[in-house]
């Protein structure tokens, strides 16, 4: 299972420029897409999803033109959309059965069996009779994978799965997620890096619409060993001067200071001690760079 | 074909389950209730006091002025089917299904039609119970023919959603404004 995305580009009629010429790969397992609000995520997955057509790039999965073979590529795609709305007054199992009949299950006793089995995957068996429009947050999100998993499908796409959800409801999301097997592709798009680092074998970092990075989670890691270094300070004025100095990656509030993280490969002076990387690190390094203008490259 | 199914038979199950439904089928009734059992409701009744009041010219006009606010209603129905997806947002999950235009188009029109022709037999029925109203002028309504109801119905009111309807889902699925729609409705009734 091989999504070969190439020089794909996209600019909306009010003159965002969402996606530029964008190249990635994506094989057999979870794959972590992350960047900040208004990076081109959504934009990529829906083009991938076939909702949207970009301005010029092709999108390859295993020998299908995704761009031209819309109706194969649906049916082997499970989508879960950034938001969505409900049909009032109908209900989980409902709706369930009605989209898997779209997905090509005519045989009610197979389709009986699927739609039960995911109600009870998502934990939605108890309440599959209620109207969806009665779901809170965490239960909509969950009847949402459940229909992304119709039909089993080889290509999952989960845009922002788990922003709005409580931390026991994220957790369990998680979890199903990381269930789903490594026959197939989930491509998990997010802008809070932890996901990634949970699930991932691979990722990769876009902001503005540009590819920054890609790769493991665990050679990025591995590539900054040693060179991140943090400080506590006090005051904003200190702050500031080491941000112009300095290759400040990140500030945090901590207990009353400010903890600045900078990207050096020795100390940069007193106070500085060296830490772990973490991948909000990466995150932040590689935003800063294309800050700077030195990605990509 | 059996997806076109489907989305018929959702259509119609999401139609009968709502209220509104229900309300304009009423409402076509109590008009052409009144229409027979009151001499002084509608054009027949007030007007020239020798036309029966159930009889077949009865019927058309009665059905007529009742079906100057059905244009509304047939916008109403036949536009928000096929603009449901977007004012729901569901058209994200529907659209990377695989289904053919056929079937969704096909299923929702087919849906809007049969839910519009119901409500609009509210004036058959109306019209029916209206004539054993015992305070209704009996000498101005004559046998009940179920031809007189059924002939007008099918030849002008039908016929008449058939196409009006399909215009209202065209410019819906074109525009994919609703707002549209209505606009479009208000001069053509």
């Amino acid at each position: 299972m091989a999504l070969t995305i190439n020089g794909l580009s996209k600019t909306y009629p009010n003159g965002v420029m969402a996606l530029k010429n964008l190249s990635l790969s994506i094989g057999n397992s979870m794959f972590g897409l992350v960047g900040p609000n208004g990076a081109g995520k959504s934009s990529l997955m829906r083009t991938i999803a076939t909702l949207q057509d970009p301005d010029s790039g092709t999108i390859n999965l295993d020998g299908i033109d995704v761009l031209r073979q819309k109706d194969a590529v649906r049916r082997v795609l499970g989508y879960l959309p950034q938001e969505f709305g409900v049909y009032p007054k109908i209900s989980a199992l409902d709706m369930l059965q009605h989209l898997a009949i779209m997905k090509g299950m005519t045989s009610s006793g197979e389709r009986k069996q699927m739609v039960d089995a995911l109600l009870q995957q998502t934990n939605l068996w108890d309440v599959r009779k209620k109207a969806l429009s009665t779901f809170s947050g965490g239960m909509k999100q969950r009847f949402g994978i459940a229909q992304a998993l119709l039909g089993n499908p080889r290509l999952i796409i989960v845009d922002e799965p788990t922003a709005g959800l409580d931390p026991a409801e994220r957790n369990r999301f998680l979890n199903l997620l990381s269930s789903l097997g490594s026959d197939r592709t989930v491509i998990l798009s997010t802008h809070i890096v932890d996901d990634v680092r949970q699930l991932c074998p691979r990722m990769a970092i876009i902001a503005s619409g540009e590819l920054l990075l890609e790769g493991a989670p665990s050679e990025t890691l591995a590539a900054l060993n040693g060179k991140i270094w943090s400080k506590v300070v006090t005051t904003d004025g200190e702050v500031r001067s080491m941000e112009t100095q300095l290759h400040v990656i990140s500030t945090h509030l901590v207990g009353g200071g400010h903890e600045i993280r900078v990207y050096a490969d020795t100390s940069p002076g007193d106070g500085f001690r060296s830490v772990d990387s973490g991948l909000e690190d990466v995150y932040f390094l590689n935003l800063s760079k294309q800050a700077k203008g030195e990605l990509p490259n | 074909m059996a997806l076109f199914w489907e989305f018929f038979t959702f259509e119609l199950k999401f139609r009968f389950k709502s209220l509104s439904t229900y309300m304009y089928f009423l409402l076509w009734l109590a008009f052409s209730f009144f229409c027979v059992a009151s001499e002084s409701f509608g054009p027949v009744g007030s007007g020239n006091g020798k036309v029966l009041l159930n009889g077949p010219y009865a019927n058309v006009l009665n059905d007529i002025w009742a079906s100057l606010f059905g244009i509304i209603v047939v916008a109403a129905i036949f536009g928000t089917s096929i603009l449901r997806d977007f004012q729901r947002d569901t058209y994200q999950i529907l659209f990377t299904q695989p289904i053919s235009k056929f079937a969704y188009l096909g299923g929702r029109w087919a849906g809007s039609f049969v839910t519009t022709v119901f409500a609009f037999s509210g004036m058959m029925l109306g019209t029916f119970l209206g004539t054993f109203a015992p305070w209704a002028d009996h000498t101005r309504i004559g046998p009940n023919h179920l031809w007189t109801y059924v002939q007008p119905f099918f030849s002008i009111f039908v016929v008449q959603i058939f196409f009006i309807g399909s215009a209202f889902f065209a410019v819906a699925a074109l525009t994919r404004k609703i707002f549209i729609v209505y606009l479009q409705a208000s001069p053509c009734s």
